[in-house]
């Protein structure tokens, strides 16, 4: 801990203090980049512009959540996300291990929620959608979905949790449910945390 | 319930983001991360209200949730079914919870942005195993049983603590003892001990153990940093997964700036450079503050909620021992006023010391700033305040007739050096000049030679001056 001298006279100990120097931590390029362009993206009629897909579809930790007749909501994890090219539908790739109450839910009122948020900034946002269908994952799709998985625990690694955390989570195989997105929200913390996005 | 909320522990230290899950009336499932779930008691959680305004909206209408907390010790998730009792907005619990935002908050200016507006504490109807986020392997998933306390932690431990300082003789080793004994005692390795300066709002610095600098000197302003939180609320915090909580303020330091509220800089955080694990607690006597002791870990989850106590209970001795130390050493410098006097009268017209004698003497530059009260040498900033003030006046008593004895007692006396009439503090203000002069210019020492009495001990040649 050292002292720190300025202009003519010396600035009192306010001294080292070390600390965390987030904005070197966050100032990757490509990172801070996507950072800037942030999530004030969303276009109207809930279509999910490109910038905010590819957010999504980066490697984020996402899960989905339902609700059943007595209104008890229900979650899982989400394995990868895809936007679809159309903006306004979104395939969530659920573990089919956790899938089954989520399925009883979606068949019986179709309501859905996902959440998403990037580990080492907690920039996060929810989307709110109808549930449209479900099919087994193809085996063709799965290097998609294990790579957005493995980016997502790069981005756990960069915040002190190493990939043995997650090994034993299960992603594989999954659920493919297809849902209509009909809201988009700020989820990430601080003020204006939850506002609707158009 | 087969797994109880006492057996899933490391889950309310917010290592790994729990989710909060909720239905709307009309409903509509709603899914949030959370910054914090703490354990209440055997059948209750406590969420903290920030931001999740619609989570809020939710539950006042529908008070069934779900969450998800993960266990960051083996990496398997928990569901919790929870009905939402009610919703603390003072009390033990919230202001456990608050004060632990308010010092993540402090570190990122966010004091009044980030805070918690309620606690909101929820029954928890089930906990069940979650199918996908699972241990590992071979790693025990069940939860575990509150471990027994760890003999390090037992009341033998404070017992030898205790020794230790009933055999301290003076103030600087007793604040030595304290500090080894915590280590040896509970392993924990990095510590400082503070104590209010004589400039309002700011704690000094005066005693660490563990870090590559002893850091005396280092100050920490009231309200600002886990110390300075510590301090104002004098409640003892503690914070696990420091490096998370930080993110998390960074993104609401973010949203801030974007809203224009405009936080100020982030407040350094004192000693490691990426400390995981804090605790902080506050060392009182009648309610008065005596300092703050700090502990800090590299480890995530290093200090558990046995550790808060044990140290707190600690602390409150401690204040007592640092409190009495000071009186004593103030009582004796006064009862030995003749003999003290008389020391100074004969050492007077002393030539310089002897150590002053001898070839290839290092030169020092030492600057007296009367404006600021700081003391340089060589360029360096060395002590403000009174203990620059103490500096300065011992170094041209030398300098003009040679003395090198002095006492606790003609510095009390000494108007020129403004001590404050009640609790001066002296004797801390000494130690810390001592230490700083040990750190950063050991050519100079200031030695102590009896209760109240000390000898400057000069091992090179120093130039004088004084700056408006």
């Amino acid at each position: 801990m050292d002292n720190e001298r300025s202009g003519t006279g010396v600035r009192p100990p306010t001294l080292k203090l070390y600390y965390i120097d987030l904005k070197s931590f966050l100032s990757a390029p490509a990172l801070a980049l996507r950072l800037r362009r942030g999530l004030a993206l969303y276009s109207a009629n809930f279509m999910i512009a490109q910038q905010l897909a590819d957010f999504l579809q980066e490697g984020l930790s996402t899960y989905i959540a339902s609700r059943n007749e007595r209104l008890e909501p229900n979650a899982a994890r989400v394995t990868a996300l895809v936007v679809e090219p159309d903006g306004q539908h979104v395939v969530a790739f659920v573990p089919v291990v956790a899938g089954g109450p989520i399925m009883r839910d979606l068949r019986a009122n179709g309501q859905v929620a996902l959440v998403s948020a990037r580990p080492p900034d907690e920039r996060g946002c929810q989307v709110k959608g109808v549930f449209i269908e479900a099919r087994e994952a193809r085996d063709d799709e799965r290097p998609m979905v294990i790579d957005q998985w493995e980016r997502f625990r790069d981005k756990l690694a960069m915040i002190g949790l190493p990939r043995v955390t997650t090994d034993a989570w299960v992603t594989w195989p999954c659920l493919a449910i297809r849902l209509r997105v009909q809201a988009l929200f700020d989820q990430t913390p601080g003020p204006g945390a939850g506002a609707r996005l158009t | 319930m087969s797994v109880t909320l006492e057996s899933l522990a490391s889950c309310w230290q917010g290592l790994i983001p729990a989710t909060l899950y909720t239905c709307s009336l009309d409903g509509v499932p709603n899914a949030a991360y959370l910054s914090h779930v703490d354990y209440v008691d055997a059948r209750h959680v406590a969420l903290s209200f920030q931001f999740f305004n619609k989570s809020r909206r939710n539950v006042a209408e529908n008070p069934q949730a779900l969450v998800r907390v993960i266990d960051p010790d083996t990496s398997q998730c928990w569901v919790l079914r929870l009905r939402l009792v009610r919703s603390e907005t003072s009390g033990p619990v919230f202001d456990r919870m608050a004060l632990r935002i308010e010092a993540i908050a402090s570190y990122s200016g966010l004091k009044g942005i980030f805070k918690l507006l309620a606690a909101d504490v929820y029954e928890v109807l089930s906990i069940e195993k979650a199918l996908d986020e699972l241990a590992p392997e071979g790693v025990a998933g069940e939860g575990r049983e509150v471990a027994p306390a760890d003999p390090r932690f037992t009341m033998r431990a404070l017992q030898d603590l205790s020794v230790r300082i009933h055999q301290a003789t003076s103030l600087d080793e007793l604040l030595d003892s304290i500090l080894a004994g915590i280590d040896e005692a509970f392993n924990f390795h990095h510590s400082m001990i503070l104590v209010p300066s004589e400039e309002p709002n700011v704690l000094v610095t005066i005693a660490s153990r563990g870090y590559p600098e002893n850091g005396v000197g280092a100050e920490a302003r009231i309200g600002e940093g886990i110390i300075g939180v510590v301090a104002e609320a004098r409640q003892p915090i503690r914070i696990a997964g420091l490096l998370r909580a930080m993110l998390y303020a960074h993104a609401v330091a973010e949203r801030a700036r974007q809203s224009g509220l405009c936080p100020p800089e982030r407040i350094p955080l004192p000693g490691l450079a990426q400390p995981e694990s804090q605790l902080g607690v506050p060392l009182l006597v009648r309610g008065e503050l005596v300092g703050v002791l700090c502990i800090e870990s590299e480890e995530p989850y290093r200090f558990h909620e046995e550790d808060k106590t044990s140290i707190e209970l600690f602390g409150s001795y401690v204040a007592i021992a640092i409190q009495n130390m000071q009186l004593q050493e103030r009582a004796e410098s006064i009862v030995d006023e003749p003999a003290a006097l008389a020391a100074a009268a004969a050492t007077a017209t002393l030539a310089p010391a002897a150590s002053s004698a001898g070839p290839a003497r290092a030169r020092h530059e030492v600057t007296y700033y009367e404006g600021d009260e700081i003391v340089m040498v060589d360029g360096d900033y060395l002590i403000r305040s009174l203990p620059a003030r103490i500096l300065w006046k011992v170094l041209t008593a030398h300098e003009a007739t040679g003395r090198t004895d002095f006492t606790n007692r003609e510095l009390r006396l000494d108007k020129s050096l403004n001590l404050p009439e009640w609790k001066d503090n002296l004797e801390s203000r000494l130690l810390l000049l001592r230490r700083r002069l040990e750190q950063k210019c050991p050519d100079i020492r200031l030695v102590s030679t009896a209760r109240g009495r000390f000898a400057l001990d000069l091992a090179g040649d120093l130039r004088l001056a004084s700056r408006p």
